[in-house]
């Protein structure tokens, strides 16, 4: 292990799922990470809620080291962070930065907590005693705490705080411990933190709070809650234990509603933003709610259901069909306190126009982020320093990529003063300690794959790149947007000049064998025959293509085109001569309905600037949009608004309601149904556009040959969807790109510069060790059934056909010990849990 | 039956179910002294013959605690924990157990207040089976 003082320091300010990702990537490369959060508890948001969308799960502790887990202590991420080489200071800001990356002087200041935790016996005689009661945060106001509580009452290390804004000083508290660990002064302490190498920003989102919305009854109305409220509801440590209560009078919750965008996509708020993950997070409240709840009624009021992500509109799919939640697009205008005490009603218009009272029992506001806050001044002036969640509203995937992306920015910064240093490594090697070829494999050179390769190379890692093509660049041959175009440009000549990189073009990838350290694979290259790599860990990047329809007579007639080729016309000037007087454009086109029910996630934003670009040029141009949902997520949404203002109209179809393109003589004729008139309209445009989105490149063989499992859509499926998105299943391969999941060639470029941070954990050391906890083959009573390679989930156990014995990979193990059950014979022992140490262990407890 | 108190070990996995169980104690939530808890890694590294060793040690009740489906951080090894223990199950009963004697059940990390329920319910069955017939008698 690489002790800590030679290590480079580097500061996270944001302890929430982006400020732990970076700095456990971090950690697992080499460096020695502070991170400080100036809440009382670290893990942000996600402390506060158990189940993420889309597959309801938590897992959250699949973001913890892989490769060095020895340096941290497996347990429970609620339980807290508990990393050798990172350390956290809560109720710490960041007073100042001075000096350049390479090496920065900090000043950070740390609220007491009031408790000696050297002394704190955790008995809790403080907390009984104050007398103060405030609205419990964590519980989203719905409980109240005392004024020396546990920030998070999971986390099982910490000890009591005191809220010194609370807190009146009674004195109580310190004269009942009977520790003498508490102590009433408040005064801050200042530190300087010296010779940091760098800094990443990443303070989150601060949500938006809807007293402002005084329609919505927020704060009067006590069973109007916020989202994270209900996902205290739901928790049986929530507010109200263990049942699932409405806040007014405690009895049960029957019929829910969903208010969405409250907070967002509203200009008289001054917040014209889409805070992206609302959506998701209401159709996983209804369907969690629904296995909480026998019975339970649920019903979301939406304006576009942004169901952007590569599984997320079959997972609505199967909220709305198989559990039958109710969708009303209707923006609710208030919420008024029913006869019957505690219930509410909601009034809204149906489809049909209709106006209809409803009344709930209770009622969840989705409150989305507030408008991005200005930076502070260190952050603002220093290019060194890198924020990403807080000017956007992520996931939990995008705050992961977003953060890979950001430590992987920063390692390349820092690495070339003190690579030397991380390299070494001087323990003792064992027999099952593997020296790490330190090469990489990157498969496919688009977007993508050039920043993945880009990215290694500046760790020093020797990189080849394979093409399948002529050309590097991918889809870059297609983009029209001139920003993107010049950046992707950039990377190629970035990367045809690197010396680190090798290209082969007109190359691809006919074998590939090994373990995480040591693949090596065959490349066939053109007319020239073939090639051995040898290389420590792959990144694959086969990207994806323009979708093929034949939806709405795509393909008949040279007057319906796709929004690719208007982009194409509208910036080569070919429509110059001859401007379209109107414009159908149809979004959707083959997709979001089975058999590729997935969002693609460019179309919405590449017609809507298509749009804007007609109406800049010919104002006169009528531009109509057939649209089910706008998917301007995040920032994107003002050029729905600028569209709007533009007058393009829009018309919202379902899918049972589709519109139809038909050619009647020298005219084409769209007919639709427009829910506000309730009538159908039909239109003569001279042109149809179509949104058909993206599809992933065919990678059977790939997939094949590299043990990645594809998704029903053909996409490459991660290690896991929202902790480990550009991991694929089997350690030392990583995917990212349009063959992972639709996305922006923007977007591609930060997924590859976070599959080239993860796989840097594996290169960054000269050897990968085995761990304590790792399973551990006694080759003499195997007899190579071979129980333990079907049953490993990693891919760690193989058949070494020379030395005819079963091995672990200690890269790939994880030590879950599924292979010492399944063992017949006894054979493979998992290290700190061999049998004999279970069976004392069980002994001892029987007694 | 009331004051027979029987002897049970809970086999609960590192990352979830032994997180509730550390959840419920640091909430001061008390649940009979009967329960013992060996933390293992995953459920699915459960082998048979430890259950059966602690039976056959004279435990009145085996209890299993694992993560969520779906929420495993091993990926799966709840799901091969369900396969291996139904098959217990079945083979308790040619030992002459009650298999109600061997529960297994997911409590999720967050899900302090339910270790405590399932643990008391759990107590109270076994309360009710009675002793461990191994105790009194030899088996080969």
């Amino acid at each position: 292990m690489v002790p800590n003082n030679t290590r480079p320091h580097v500061l996270i300010i944001g302890a929430g799922i982006s400020g732990m990702h970076a700095a456990i990537d971090l950690a697992e490369t080499g460096c020695r990470v502070t991170l400080v959060d100036k809440a009382a508890a670290s893990g942000g948001i996600l402390s506060q809620i158990d189940h993420q969308f889309p597959d309801d799960h938590c897992g959250m502790c699949r973001i913890l080291p892989m490769i060095n887990r020895d340096d941290c202590r497996q347990t429970c991420l609620r339980r807290g962070l508990d990393h050798d080489h990172i350390r956290i200071l809560t109720q710490t800001e960041v007073l100042g930065i001075t000096g350049a990356p390479g090496n920065m002087t900090v000043t950070l200041a740390t609220t007491p907590t009031g408790v000696d935790p050297e002394r704190c016996t955790d008995c809790g005689e403080c907390e009984t005693v104050c007398p103060v009661e405030i609205p419990d945060q964590f519980n989203a106001s719905l409980s109240f705490s005392k004024a020396i509580y546990k920030p998070v009452p999971h986390q099982s290390g910490t000890k009591r705080t005191i809220n010194w804004d609370a807190c009146n000083r009674c004195d109580a508290c310190r004269k009942i411990c009977p520790e003498s660990a508490i102590n009433l002064d408040a005064a801050s302490r200042p530190q300087t933190l010296q010779n940091i190498a760098g800094v990443i920003y990443t303070p989150g989102a601060e949500l938006f709070d809807p007293r402002a919305v005084d329609l919505y009854g927020f704060g009067i109305l006590p069973n109007v809650v916020t989202s994270t409220g209900f996902e205290r509801i739901l928790n049986s440590a929530g507010p109200f234990a263990d049942i699932t209560v409405r806040p007014s009078d405690h009895l049960p919750i029957k019929k829910i509603a969903w208010l969405q965008c409250v907070g967002s996509r509203n200009l008289m708020l001054g917040a014209d933003h889409c805070s992206t993950a609302c959506c998701m997070i209401a159709v996983k409240e209804a369907i969690l709610a629904h296995e909480k709840i026998e019975g339970a009624e649920t019903t979301i009021f939406y304006m576009d259901m942004r169901t952007f992500g590569r599984d997320f509109q079959r997972y609505k799919d199967r909220a709305e069909f198989e559990l039958g939640v109710r969708f009303i697009r209707c923006r609710v205008h208030s919420i008024e306190p029913a006869d019957t005490p505690g219930d509410l009603i909601i009034s809204y218009v149906d489809a049909e126009g209709h106006r209809i009272e409803e009344i709930f029992d209770l009622a969840i506001l989705s409150t989305g982020r507030k408008p991005a806050p200005v930076l502070p001044d260190f952050v603002r002036h220093d290019g060194g320093f890198m924020p990403d969640s807080v000017q956007q509203f992520k996931d939990i995937s995008e705050s992961v990529i977003a953060s890979g992306a950001a430590a992987a920015g920063l390692l390349k910064k820092i690495l070339p003063k003190t690579h030397e240093k991380t390299a070494s490594d001087d323990s003792p090697a064992d027999s099952q300690s593997r020296p790490v070829e330190k090469t990489a494999l990157v498969v496919g050179g688009g977007p993508a794959g050039l920043s993945a390769a880009l990215t290694l190379a500046g760790f020093y890692v020797k990189v080849a790149l394979v093409e399948k093509q002529d050309a590097l660049g991918g889809n870059a041959a297609h983009i029209v947007d001139k920003d993107t175009k010049e950046s992707i440009a950039q990377l190629i000549t970035n990367v045809m000049n690197h010396p680190l990189i090798t290209v082969y073009k007109n190359a691809q990838v006919i074998n590939h064998q090994g373990i995480p350290g040591r693949f090596v694979s065959r490349i066939r290259l053109g007319e020239e025959g073939e090639k051995i790599l040898v290389h420590g860990a792959t990144v694959i990047v086969t990207g994806g293509h323009a979708a093929q329809t034949d939806a709405y007579g795509s393909g008949t007639d040279d007057r319906i085109i796709t929004q690719f080729d208007l982009e194409k016309r509208l910036h080569d000037g070919e429509l110059d001569q001859l401007p379209p007087k109107s414009v159908v454009m149809i979004q959707c086109a083959g997709s979001r309905e089975e058999p590729a029910n997935y969002c693609s996630r460019i179309c919405c934003i590449k017609a809507l600037n298509n749009a804007i670009g007609l109406k800049e040029k010919w104002p006169e141009t009528d531009i109509r949009i057939f649209y089910r949902d706008i998917m301007t997520t995040g920032d994107t949404e003002t050029l729905y608004t600028e569209a709007r203002r533009k007058g393009i109209c829009f018309i919202p179809f379902d899918v049972s309601r589709k519109p139809s393109v038909s050619i009647n003589g020298p005219d084409i004729i769209v007919t639709g149904h427009d829910p506000i008139k309730n009538a159908a309209v039909s239109f003569k445009p001279d042109m149809v556009v179509l949104s058909t989105g993206v599809s992933p490149n065919p990678s059977d063989d790939i997939a094949r040959m590299f043990f990645i499992p594809l998704t029903v859509d053909a996409f490459f499926k991660e290690a896991d969807y929202k902790w480990r998105p550009v991991d694929s299943p089997r350690e030392g391969i990583f995917v990212a790109g349009l063959g992972r999941a639709p996305q922006t060639a923007l977007q591609s470029i930060q997924e590859g510069e976070a599959a080239a941070c993860r796989a840097f954990r594996i290169l960054a050391s000269d050897l990968i060790k085995p761990q304590r906890v790792t399973a551990i083959v006694r080759h003499a009573i195997c007899s190579r059934c071979e129980l333990c390679i079907d049953t490993c989930p990693y891919g760690a156990r193989f058949a070494d056909t020379e030395q005819n014995r079963i091995m672990v990979d200690v890269a790939a193990c994880q030590g879950c010990g599924a292979c010492a059950a399944i063992c017949p014979n006894s054979a493979t022992l998992l290290g700190d849990f061999e049998d004999h140490r279970v069976m004392d262990a069980l002994e001892t407890a029987i007694g | 039956m009331s004051d027979f108190e029987p002897k049970i070990i809970a086999m609960v996995c590192n990352w979830c179910t032994y997180t509730a169980a550390d959840l419920a104690g640091t909430s001061r939530l008390t649940y009979p002294s009967n329960i013992r808890i060996v933390r293992l890694m995953c459920t699915g590294m459960i082998d048979a013959k430890y259950i059966l060793k602690a039976f056959l040690d004279g435990a009145d009740g085996v209890f299993i605690g694992g993560c969520h489906p779906g929420d495993c951080h091993y990926i799966n090894g709840n799901l091969k924990a369900v396969k291996r223990i139904t098959g217990v199950g079945k083979l308790l009963e040619q030992f002459g157990f009650d298999p109600a004697r061997l529960k297994l059940q997911w409590i999720g990390a967050s899900e302090g207040p339910e270790f405590q329920r399932h643990m008391t319910e759990f107590v109270a069955a076994i309360q009710a089976m009675g002793p461990n017939p191994a105790r009194d008698c030899m088996i080969l």
